[in-house]
């Protein structure tokens, strides 16, 4: 009897533990990256470097000495608004009326192809945004710009709209899909039409996940950073046209960081710390959008507003809209991936996949591929059991409404909004640091494993919240403790979406790049011989091989690769997820074919 | 409310539509300028070559606003072949048949007009040691064969080659071992993987436990992690030449000599340029590629 | 201390937080005999029920005065749940296999307590499935997931998963409240049997159902035990008003 106590307490503590690792995690980053910018803020100004409107480093300026160069980012400041503005003019839009259209207007196997590409979309790494936006997006918008050269705001805002149209869709799908049918049949018995019950009823019911969704949208846009480098023209300067040059914090941080002299490292991890303020804000917007839902809105509107808009039939006009924004990301996608395709399969070789790496000798992106797998093979086993495990304690130990919860689950939300650049200088000085102070894989992974622990923990505690508390009574009651109840009857039944947070996971370790260049290295290597090895994944691999255009077809080749796992890891995530559901709901085959021989 | 949200992203969508209209207008396009990031050793040497007649360096002078600033050479690239206005600048080693190569002060960029200077958007490839500590015996072994006619063999298949003072390289006596630091210019970085690739090739077993530790990202990061070099094991390498603060603390040497070419769209009609429209061009002064042609 | 098969509750209180749900409740269950505690929503029976097995503890704030003794051992005082529950076994209201075969859900008891060997655990299945007049029915889809079963198989075989255990009490919350006429005259012939070898507290909104199986019965309201007897009692001369309003009809 007291074995089974101090086991129970055992548990107990193990999962309390890994939440307060995660509280950690969240301070740690807070802490280093603002304890890196304090002597840099005092030396510049506070005021001088938020609202400083030259960006002028000088390589050579140190603390002990006067300043030489320019440390103002109000203008980036002002860039990174404007694209995440923009950014959610063409994202929100797009991602609001597909997720409408995938919930209400679509049907059978057209929703499911949608729903598979807008994953896709998720997945693919920024870096092959970026890459497919310069080469070819670009030459669309060429003839717009007065200099006859799209990149700055409108191709930003272009692109990270596209990129962020896959979370604002799947989110503001799930909460349209989370309204009870029976608004939409009582609005039907009242005799409005399909689109009006939509518009009307459907989609009003679902405001404040919709706006969620928005807020979760801002935060991917203001965080991304490859892509953006690569078509935002990256001139410190404030854009006064669609077709401006401008940059973003993000963008700072990455084109600098790897040459920056003492002062100018602060500026950058001030930049960083400035990013962090930026999603403070949001999750805190976040958290009025969720008490906010629950208020009685005094509705305020214009009686000229509604005079115009009564004029509209909104139904077929809103009806249009989804179709259209379903099919706009459509095209995106299938000529996204169709380019990628064409231009990287006939330079997929052996010598490529399995060649040995050879200085100087024909490129091998085999040591990229050990590399990439090293790291998701590390990151999976050292994220999965943390996410788990604190959801677990999320959801099964703790009471509603206590403080160290909310805490905790604000933690989770904070992490879940940092952008991965921050992560990456946070691994730069923490891990590379404590291990000696060169790149390797077991840097990265440790990074990666941080920025993957929110998305873990969120998915699992959102399938361990669907498991119905009579499976919880049932087992209880038959006297199992509570770690057995666990073990045995919760996390199975939440399998399927587990499963899918460590798919979901290894898909965000082949596609990101920004976390990995100041931890893991960026140059391409030999077969890395260890963890304490440095080397690059595939994506990173991707912008290096194309960076010095001495090896454009091989980095075609590398993106081919890299969209093919992706794709390969959406249906795999769908496939199991259904095997999954299947076993839990209908047949459970094959376990106990002994017993049923003899049974009969 | 819906509605109206709707309505104000009709409305955005529209204004976003007609702006572009009323840009695209007629005319002649001002000129697409796209520079490197900071810190790039290409433009380090770009901005301290590039002159205006009154003698002033690009680099001392304020470029002007809203030049595109890219971190690799294959974005100025694809920028310039599908931008007909776009400028830029690459390494002459990275030029292709998709851009055009733009003559300079009527000299064309050729390794031959690099070496004679008459082409003079030339540049060092300079390898960089730190001059306090002791190189180990690996890190030694392999600057003896940067320095060699065998490296300068490979140097010449694709950059300008460096003759003063190359000797014979010979293999060490007795095996080597232990770890070699790269650190540096990118531009330098494929050069150097023929040269680590042929280093091996030359001494087969007796460097197998030498360890190339090669991570470039721009010639002020090789910089800095020569002064930082404790063990003595870091090289670095540069693209442009060494600044004279630089110089005291570090033993270096120019392993080639490259050009940086200057390119334009293929359906430019220019071809030739001179040192002094460059500078006009980035700063600003020029903004259309008609000026050039009347001046 | 061994726990028997008669419960004895002597001025037990109960709240949860402020609201006080059950007061001085004294009580004593005959051991295998079917008892019914019946009376309107919210009137504290199945609360009281859920005592015996101390599933309130996973009910915030609830706290619980009294004694509650089950044979000789006072379940409050234990600190041992799981071998409370593992004598005093519970069917829900609404039945809740595992996820997993039916083979697996009704091994998973014996499994909780360590038997471990396939020949036992094949026994105890087959032994509780027949006990719950299941095993012609089940025997060729032992394998079969329990989830693909109808309601009246699911409850029969929550009762076949509680019997695993051997339990000495069997609790019962509204068991057939989900369930068409056929399985619930298939589940009261059931208690009829069982009671021959385990206490039945079997808690019930239908009246009827109250008469047909019962021998005690309880009448509750508002928390307090108005009226415990033999079932023919209460349904033929009860002894307080409240009862007899409320067999009748008059309100509930």
């Amino acid at each position: 009897m007291n074995s089974s106590k101090i086991k129970e307490q055992g548990g107990k503590a193990i999962f309390a533990g890994t939440a307060g690792i995660c509280i950690l995690a969240v301070i740690a980053i807070f802490v280093f990256i603002i304890l890196q910018s304090i002597p840099a803020l005092s030396k510049i100004g506070f005021t001088d470097f938020l609202f400083g409107t030259k960006w002028n480093p000088d390589a050579n300026d140190i603390y002990a000495n006067d300043l030489v160069g320019k440390y103002g980012i109000l203008n980036m400041i002002v860039g990174t608004v404007f694209s995440t503005i923009g950014a959610l003019a063409v994202g929100g839009t797009l991602g609001y009326f597909t997720a409408v259209y995938l919930a209400f207007f679509c049907k059978g196997k057209l929703k499911k192809i949608i729903n598979t590409m807008v994953n896709l979309l998720a997945g693919i790494p920024s870096v092959i945004y970026g890459f497919f936006a310069i080469k070819a997006v670009m030459k669309l918008f060429n003839w717009m710009s007065p200099t006859g050269n799209a990149t700055g705001l409108f191709m930003t805002s272009l692109i990270l709209g596209i990129m962020i149209l896959p979370t604002v869709t799947s989110l503001t799908k799930t909460s349209l899909e989370a309204v009870p049918k029976s608004y939409y049949e009582g609005a039907l018995a009242l005799g409005a039409t399909h689109e009006h019950a939509v518009f009307k009823t459907m989609v009003p019911a679902a405001k404040s996940g919709i706006k969620a969704a928005l807020i979760l949208g801002i935060g991917r846009a203001l965080g991304e950073t490859m892509a953006v480098v690569m078509v935002a023209g990256n001139s410190p300067q404030i854009p006064d046209g669609l077709f401006e040059s401008f940059r973003t914090l993000t963008a700072n941080i990455v084109l600098e960081m790897s040459y920056a002299g003492e002062v100018q490292m602060g500026a950058l991890f001030s930049t960083g710390a400035v990013l962090l303020v930026f999603v403070a804000v949001i999750n805190i917007l976040m958290g009025f959008v969720k008490t906010g839902g629950q208020k009685t809105k005094s509705k305020k509107s214009l009686p000229l507003w509604d005079k115009i808009t009564s004029k509209i039939n909104f139904g077929k006009i809103g009806k249009i809209a989804c179709f259209v924004s379903a099919v706009f990301a459509g095209i995106f996608l299938v000529s996204l991936v169709v380019y990628i395709l064409i231009m990287g399969l006939p330079h997929i070789t052996g010598q490529l996949l399995f060649g040995e790496f050879e200085y100087g000798g024909e490129i091998s992106i085999l040591p990229s591929i050990v590399a990439t797998l090293m790291t998701i093979l590390l990151s999976i086993v050292i994220a999965i059991p943390l996410g788990i495990a604190t959801a677990i304690f999320l959801n099964e130990y703790t009471k509603k409404g206590s403080r160290f919860i909310s805490i905790i689950r604000s933690a989770v939300d904070i992490l879940s909004g940092v952008p991965s650049i921050v992560y990456g200088l946070f691994g730069a000085i923490t891990f590379v640091v404590l291990l000696g102070g060169s790149y390797s894989i077991l840097a990265g992974s440790l990074t990666i494993s941080i920025m993957l622990l929110p998305t873990v923990i969120r998915s699992t505690e959102e399938s361990l919240k669907s498991v119905p508390d009579s499976f919880r009574e049932g087992s209880l009651a038959l006297g199992a403790g509570k770690l057995r109840t666990i073990f045995k009857v919760v996390l199975p039944s939440a399998m399927p979406g587990i499963i899918a947070a460590v798919i979901l996971s290894i898909g965000r370790v082949v596609s990101e790049s920004a976390p990995f260049m100041f931890t893991m290295g960026a140059s391409i290597k030999p077969m890395p011989d260890g963890y304490m090895s440095s080397g690059t994944t595939l994506a990173v691999a991707l912008y290096k091989l194309s960076s010095e255009n001495l090896h454009t077809n091989e980095a075609y080749a590398t993106a081919c690769i890299l969209i093919v796992i992706v794709l390969a890891l959406n249906l795999l995530a769908e496939w199991v997820g259904k095997k999954l559901e299947k076993k839990l709901n209908g047949e459970t085959n094959g376990i106990r074919t002994k017993h049923k021989r003899k049974a009969s | 409310m819906k509605k109206a949200k709707k309505l104000i992203v009709a409305l955005l969508v529209c204004v976003m539509a007609f702006a572009t209209f009323a840009f695209a207008g007629c005319g002649e396009k001002e000129i697409s300028v796209i520079t490197r990031n900071e810190g790039s050793g290409t433009r380090d040497a770009f901005e301290s070559i590039v002159k205006s007649d009154a003698g002033v360096k690009l680099g001392d002078a304020e470029l002007k606003d809203g030049v595109l600033q890219y971190d690799s050479t294959s974005t100025v690239i694809t920028q310039v072949s599908s931008v007909e206005t776009a400028i830029g600048y690459v390494s002459l080693g990275s030029v292709d048949d998709t851009i055009k190569v733009l003559k300079v002060n009527g000299v064309e960029a050729t390794a031959a007009n690099v070496l004679n200077g008459t082409y003079k958007l030339q540049r060092p490839f300079v390898i960089m040691t730190n001059k306090t500590v002791e190189l180990q015996d690996a890190t030694a072994d392999f600057i003896r064969f940067l320095k060699s006619t065998q490296a300068q063999e490979i140097v010449a298949g694709d950059y300008v080659k460096q003759e003063e003072g190359a000797v014979q390289y010979t293999s060490p006596s007795t095996a080597l071992s232990g770890t070699v630091v790269i650190r540096g210019s990118t531009s330098v970085d494929p050069l150097m993987d023929v040269l680590i690739g042929k280093y091996k090739e030359i001494n087969g077993n007796k460097v197998a436990n030498v360890e190339f530790q090669k991570d470039c990202q721009g010639s002020s990061a090789g910089i800095s992690a020569v002064k930082g070099d404790t063990a003595g094991n870091v090289i670095g390498l540069s693209s442009s030449a060494i600044k004279d603060a630089d110089a005291p603390s570090m033993n270096y040497f120019h392993i080639a000599l490259d050009a940086i070419a200057v390119i334009v769209n293929k359906n430019n009609e220019l071809s030739d340029i001179t040192i002094s429209q460059l500078f006009d061009i980035y700063t600003g002064a020029i903004t259309k590629f008609s000026e050039l042609s009347s001046k | 201390m061994e726990y028997g098969q008669n419960i004895s509750v002597k001025q037990a209180d109960l709240y949860y937080g402020d609201f006080h749900a059950l007061k001085n409740i004294n009580i004593e269950i005959p051991a295998k005999k079917i008892t019914a505690f019946i009376g309107p929503s919210g009137c504290g029976k199945s609360t009281l029920l859920k005592c015996f097995n101390r599933m309130n503890d996973l009910v915030e704030g609830c706290k619980i005065t009294g004694e509650f003794k089950i044979g000789e051992v006072d379940i409050y005082k234990t600190n041992d749940v799981n071998a409370l529950r593992k004598n005093v076994g519970m069917v829900f209201q609404k039945p809740n296999p595992f996820p997993m075969s039916v083979y697996d859900n009704i091994a998973y008891g014996p499994r909780t307590f360590g038997i471990k060997k396939r020949a036992q655990l094949d026994e105890i299945v087959e032994r509780s499935l027949k006990q719950a007049a299941m095993w012609d029915e089940l025997k060729d889809r032992l394998n079969k997931s329990a989830l693909g079963l109808s309601g009246g198989q699911q409850q029969r075989l929550c009762i076949a998963r509680a019997l695993s255990i051997s339990p000495k009490i069997i609790l019962m919350d509204e068991p057939t409240s989900a369930l068409d006429p056929i399985s619930t005259g298939k589940i009261e012939e059931l208690c009829g049997e069982l009671k021959e070898q385990a206490t039945i507290v079997i808690v019930t909104h239908n009246m009827q159902q109250a008469t047909r199986i019962s021998d005690k019965t309880g009448f509750f309201l508002l928390g307090d035990l108005v009226e415990f007897g033999d079932t023919d009692q209460i349904f033929t001369n009860p002894k307080n008003e409240k009862t007899e309003n409320y067999i009748t009809g008059r309100f509930g």
